[in-house]
C-alpha cells in the first residue's frame, strides 16, 4: 500500500507536474508553436506581440475568453453539463501523464495500456461530444455526428498503432511488467536497433501520425468543425468560458497525443536519463518535431469530405496499424527474428 | 530521483480515477475563481445561432434515427445490403417462410441435440 508521502507526491504530480499546471503550460506553448508554423507556411507572421515572439498570445487568448468575454447562453443550452464534462476531460488528460516516465512519481501496472486507452480514448472524445450536444443546434448536431464518425475510426487506429511498441517491448525486448505504459516508454527506443522491429515501428508510426492528425481535427480532418460549411460544427454555440475550455481540451489532446508518440515511438529522452541536459534537449526536439509535422500537414491540405476522411483514415491509418500489430504479434511469437532489439 | 510505484492494475485504475477527479475539481475551482463576476444580462440573444434565421426554419434539431441508420448502412455497407436484399427479397412469401424455417429449424435441432446430450451425459 502507499504511505502518506507517496500519496502527497501523487497529488502534487497530478496538480503541478506533470499534471494540471504542466499540461496547461504545455498545451498553450504547443498551440503557439502550431500557430507559428502554420502562419509561416502561409506567409503570415502568426502570434507576434504578446510576450517574446508572441509566445504568450495563447495564454492571453485563454484568459480573455475565461475572465472577460461573455458566455452567450441560448435557451436550450445546458452549460453546466458541458463544463462538468470539460473538467472531466481536463482531469483525464492530466491523469494520463502520470503513467509516463515524465512524472517524478510513476504509476506502473501490468496491462495498464488498457487503462490508458480507456482514460485517453474514451473520456476525452465523449466529453467533447457531450459538450457539443449541450448546446443544441442543427450545425452542432451535424458537427457532433461527423466528430463521432471520425473518432470511431481514428481512436481505434491510434491505439492499435501504440499497441505495437507495447507488444514488442513486452515480448521482444522484455520488460519487468507486461504491456505496461511506463516500461514501454522506457524501453521502446531499443526497437529501432533491430531491422525487423524497426520496419514494424515505421509502419505503426505512420499510422499513429495520420490518426493524430485526425485526433487533432487539423486539416485535412477538420471535418467536424468545417468552417464556412457548418459555421463551426460542434463548436457553433460555444462562446466565452465554454469556448476557452474547449480550446484548452483541444490543445491538451494534441499535447498528450504528441507526448505518447514521442515516448512510444521515438523513445522520449532515452538512452539519456530525463534529468540530464542531453535527455531534456532530445525530448524537446522530438516533441517539437511531432508537433511541427502535424502543423505542416495542417497547412498543406484542404479539407476532406467526411466519407473521404474516413476512407483515408481506414486506408492510411487503421489498416497499416492492424498490419503492424499482426507483424508485432508474429515477432512476439518468434522473438529470435528480432534478436538484438 | 523518480519513484516507480508498481501496483495491481485495478488499484492503479482507482488511483488514476481519483487523481483525475482531483485534477477536474481543482480545474473547476480555478475556473470559478477566474470566471467573470457579472450576472446574466437581460435581452441577450437566446435563440440558437442559425445564420441569422430563427429556430422555426428547422423542425428538428437532430437527424432522425432511421435516416442515420440507413445513411450508415448505405454509405458503408452498400454491397452487403444489396447482396442481402437480392438474396432474400424475392417478393414471394414462401421464400421468406422457407428461409426463416431453415434457420429456426437449425436452431431447434441444435437445442434438441444439446438437450439430449445434457440429459444423457450431464451438463459439462
Amino acid at each position: 500500500m502507499m504511505d502518506a508521502v507517496t500519496v502527497a507526491l501523487l497529488v502534487i504530480a497530478a496538480l503541478v507536474f506533470p499534471g494540471l499546471l504542466f499540461l496547461f503550460v504545455l498545451s498553450m506553448l504547443t498551440e503557439w508553436w502550431e500557430r507559428k508554423i502554420v502562419a509561416r507556411a502561409q506567409a503570415r507572421m502568426g502570434p507576434s506581440y504578446v510576450g517574446p515572439v508572441g509566445v504568450l498570445q495563447p495564454f492571453a487568448d485563454f484568459i480573455k475568453l475565461l475572465s472577460v468575454k461573455e458566455e452567450i447562453r441560448q435557451k436550450f443550452a445546458t452549460p453546466g453539463v458541458a463544463k462538468a464534462f470539460a473538467f472531466a476531460a481536463i482531469g483525464a488528460l492530466s491523469a494520463t501523464l502520470l503513467m509516463l516516465p515524465l512524472s517524478p512519481v510513476r504509476l506502473a501496472a501490468s496491462y495498464d495500456i488498457i487503462v490508458l486507452s480507456y482514460i485517453c480514448c474514451v473520456w476525452v472524445p465523449f466529453a467533447v461530444a457531450v459538450m457539443g450536444m449541450s448546446f443544441p443546434n442543427p450545425f452542432t448536431g451535424a458537427g457532433v455526428s461527423r466528430f463521432l464518425t471520425l473518432y470511431a475510426v481514428c481512436e481505434p487506429a491510434f491505439f492499435a498503432a501504440i499497441l505495437v511498441p507495447v507488444a514488442l517491448t513486452t515480448n521482444v525486448v522484455g520488460t519487468p511488467l507486461p504491456y505496461s505504459v511506463l516500461f514501454t516508454a522506457q524501453y521502446s527506443w531499443k526497437l529501432w536497433l533491430n531491422p525487423a522491429t524497426a520496419v514494424v515501428m515505421i509502419i505503426a508510426l505512420g499510422a499513429a501520425a495520420v490518426a493524430t492528425q485526425a485526433k487533432a481535427m487539423a486539416h485535412p480532418f477538420n471535418i467536424p468543425e468545417a468552417e464556412q460549411e457548418l459555421i463551426a460544427g460542434h463548436m457553433t454555440e460555444f462562446s466565452g468560458q465554454i469556448l476557452a475550455l474547449n480550446n484548452l481540451i483541444h490543445d491538451a489532446d494534441i499535447a498528450v497525443s504528441a507526448l505518447l508518440i514521442t515516448y512510444f515511438f521515438l523513445g522520449g529522452p532515452y538512452p539519456f536519463p530525463h534529468l540530464s541536459v542531453p535527455g531534456v534537449i532530445l525530448m524537446i526536439v522530438k516533441y517539437v518535431a511531432v508537433v511541427t509535422v502535424v502543423s505542416i500537414i495542417k497547412a498543406s491540405f484542404g479539407r476532406f469530405r467526411i466519407e473521404q476522411g474516413v476512407a483515408v483514415l481506414v486506408k492510411y491509418s487503421l489498416i497499416p496499424a492492424v498490419i503492424a500489430l499482426l507483424a508485432a504479434m508474429f515477432l512476439s511469437a518468434y522473438p529470435v527474428l528480432a534478436a538484438g532489439a | 530521483m523518480a519513484e516507480v510505484i508498481i501496483i495491481g492494475t485495478p488499484l492503479e485504475t482507482l488511483v488514476l480515477f481519483a487523481l483525475m477527479g482531483l485534477a477536474a475539481v481543482v480545474a473547476a475551482l480555478i475556473y470559478l475563481a477566474l470566471r467573470p463576476k457579472y450576472g446574466k444580462r437581460k435581452g441577450q440573444a437566446e435563440e440558437p445561432y442559425l445564420s441569422g434565421e430563427g429556430p422555426e426554419i428547422v423542425r428538428r434539431s437532430e437527424a432522425p434515427s432511421p435516416s442515420l441508420f440507413w445513411g450508415f448502412i448505405l454509405g458503408y455497407f452498400r454491397r452487403l445490403y444489396v447482396f442481402l436484399r437480392d438474396y432474400m427479397h424475392t417478393g414471394k412469401l414462401s421464400d421468406w417462410a422457407a428461409y426463416m424455417a431453415g434457420w429456426l429449424g437449425l436452431a431447434g435441432a441444435l437445442a434438441l441435440i444439446v438437450s439430449i446430450y445434457a440429459l444423457i451425459w450431464g451438463w459439462p
